[in-house]
């Protein structure tokens, strides 16, 4: 077993190697690519199926069953859809984190507190209205939480996605070749890496953004 | 003047119909202050919000200045007793909504949200978050949004049942100044029979299950009012006795009569929540 220590060396060597920042630029371009598609569709999706009855009906089932989908499940489809290539990394990424943003903007929508909706009522707000100016702001705090879950489960098919696709630049082409060559160390040094930039990004981005709306919104 | 004929409401609890309110009659002159207090779940909530539009009744009409109300409107509007302020505003903007709801100009919302906002004294605060803000202020904050849609009915639904006595106060007597420069016609919804008598010119007591108007009590005192004032002591008391009779009814409902039997008659206290809640 490598020592703590040497793991530790090895990840510092690591963030000063041109080609392995390289290769982790590749992979955050990726996710930002689908995670940006995960904030328009799901919350696109999620304000219809909030919005519409009918469509909720109809769509919401759909919506859960996308949520319930593990990520990596995606990556056999995208492979047959776009190939071995960072389309189908991208598309794995969009469909493995869209769901929990749709069920969560949708519920946030449907479950506006029934005195925020009175009062704005009687001050004569309806139809679009009501919804722009009271029910998507309202629903605020719910469509945060689902993003913040989206992130962690976009980051996991993310990485399903590059360590199946394989051939493609990225983290999980790095984590297959260590493997491949059985370096322990290395490997364990880049898990160490891939954990770390995502628990970064939830605590300096999403649970700061989460706090500052619970705490304004009163929902804490 | 709002006038209310035969006014019934009913919920269904699987499948199950009951009358929360019941045959209400009640006619509220214009400029005039009314209290309506009763125990926890009498209906008080239901009869402001089919006033407010929010619910239809399932018999009977509401009509202010003798037209039939057909759902909410700019001459009604609610204060709620949790503060209902929208979190992602900003004081000032809080204030500005029905007004900007009603498409007037930017430089009118500004203008009057700033007059109401001086009227409840809380212009240095236009600016803040209402998660910002205590209790009392947000109360505050929702009577001048209420006032800024200029209604000529404020209904009042226990704004300041979550305070503490001596906010409670302070807003007793703001009120009452507000009331008297702006000549609104108010329903003013409480469980608290002192806070009642402290503020209007008629109080009317409600039964419970199903709500109904029991009894109603003209009071002809001058403002600003004591609540310890002899006269005002006096019928406190005397509308205190008239609810004992539907708190105890309250607690046989709610399956808390052993506790009557084991300590004998309920007692009520002065603010007539009774002990049950
Ligand atoms: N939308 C509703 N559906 C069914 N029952 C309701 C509804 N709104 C109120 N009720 C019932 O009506 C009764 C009176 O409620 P409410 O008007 O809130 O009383 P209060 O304001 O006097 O405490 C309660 O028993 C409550 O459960
Ligand atoms: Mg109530």
């Amino acid at each position: 077993m490598p020592s703590p220590l040497m793991i530790g060396r090895l990840v510092v060597t690591n963030m000063t190697d041109a080609a392995f920042l390289f290769a982790v630029a590749s992979s955050l371009r990726r996710m930002m690519i689908g995670f940006t598609g995960v904030v328009i569709i799901g919350i696109g999706t999620g304000l219809l199926l909030g919005r519409f009855r009918f469509l909720d009906d109809v769509l919401g089932t759909l919506a859960i069953a996308l949520h319930a989908m593990p990520g990596a499940a995606w990556v056999p489809l995208a492979i047959v859809l776009f190939g071995l290539n960072e389309s189908a990394v991208i598309f794995t990424v969009l469909l493995g984190a869209a769901g929990i943003v749709m069920v969560n903007t949708s519920s946030g929508v449907k479950e506006v507190p029934p005195l925020v909706l009175r009062a704005a009522k009687t001050m004569g707000a309806r139809g679009a209205t009501l919804f722009w100016h009271v029910i998507v702001p309202a629903a605020i705090p719910r469509i945060v939480d689902g993003l913040r879950l989206a992130w962690a489960f976009g980051w996991r098919a993310l990485m399903a996605g590059e360590l199946m696709v394989g051939s493609i630049q990225g983290m999980g082409r790095l984590l297959n070749d260590v493997a491949k060559q059985r370096q322990m160390p290395q490997l364990l040094a880049f898990m160490v890496i891939i954990a770390t930039i995502s628990v970064a990004i939830d605590t300096l981005i999403f649970k700061r953004v989460e706090k500052m709306v619970k705490s304004k919104w009163g929902t804490a | 003047m709002v006038v209310l004929e035969r006014v019934t409401k009913q919920f269904s609890h699987n499948g199950n119909k009951t009358d929360v309110v019941s045959d209400i009659d009640l006619t509220i002159a214009e400029g005039e202050f009314v209290c309506l207090v009763g125990p926890s779940g009498c209906g008080k909530s239901t009869l402001i919000y089919l006033i407010a539009g929010l619910e239809k009744p399932s018999a009977g009409r509401i009509l202010i200045d003798g037209t039939p109300i057909t759902g909410p409107g700019r001459d009604r509007v609610v204060v709620f007793q949790e503060s209902a302020l929208f979190p992602w505003l900003t004081v000032q903007q809080n204030v500005e909504f029905g007004l900007k709801m009603a498409g007037a100009p930017k430089a009118e919302q500004t203008k009057k949200a700033g007059h109401y906002l001086r009227m409840v004294h809380l212009s240095r605060f236009s600016g803040a978050y209402p998660y910002q803000l205590s209790g009392g202020m947000k109360q505050r904050v929702a009577i001048a949004r209420a006032l800024a849609m200029d209604p000529k009915i404020l209904l009042m639904d226990e704004p300041f049942a979550a305070l503490d006595a001596q906010t409670r106060h302070l807003l007793h007597e703001e009120l009452i100044e507000i009331w008297r420069e702006t000549k609104k016609t108010i329903l003013f919804v409480t469980h608290n029979v002192r806070e009642a008598t402290v503020l209007a010119d008629r109080v009317f007591t409600m039964t419970a299950r199903p709500g109904r108007l029991k009894k109603g009590y003209a009071i002809h005192l001058q403002r600003p009012r004591r609540e310890s004032d002899p006269h005002l002591v006096v019928v406190q008391q005397r509308i205190l006795l008239g609810l004992q009779e539907e708190i105890a009814k309250v607690v046989k409902d709610e399956g808390l009569d052993y506790l009557v039997k084991k300590t004998g008659p309920v007692a009520v206290g002065a603010d007539g929540s009774g002990g049950a809640r």
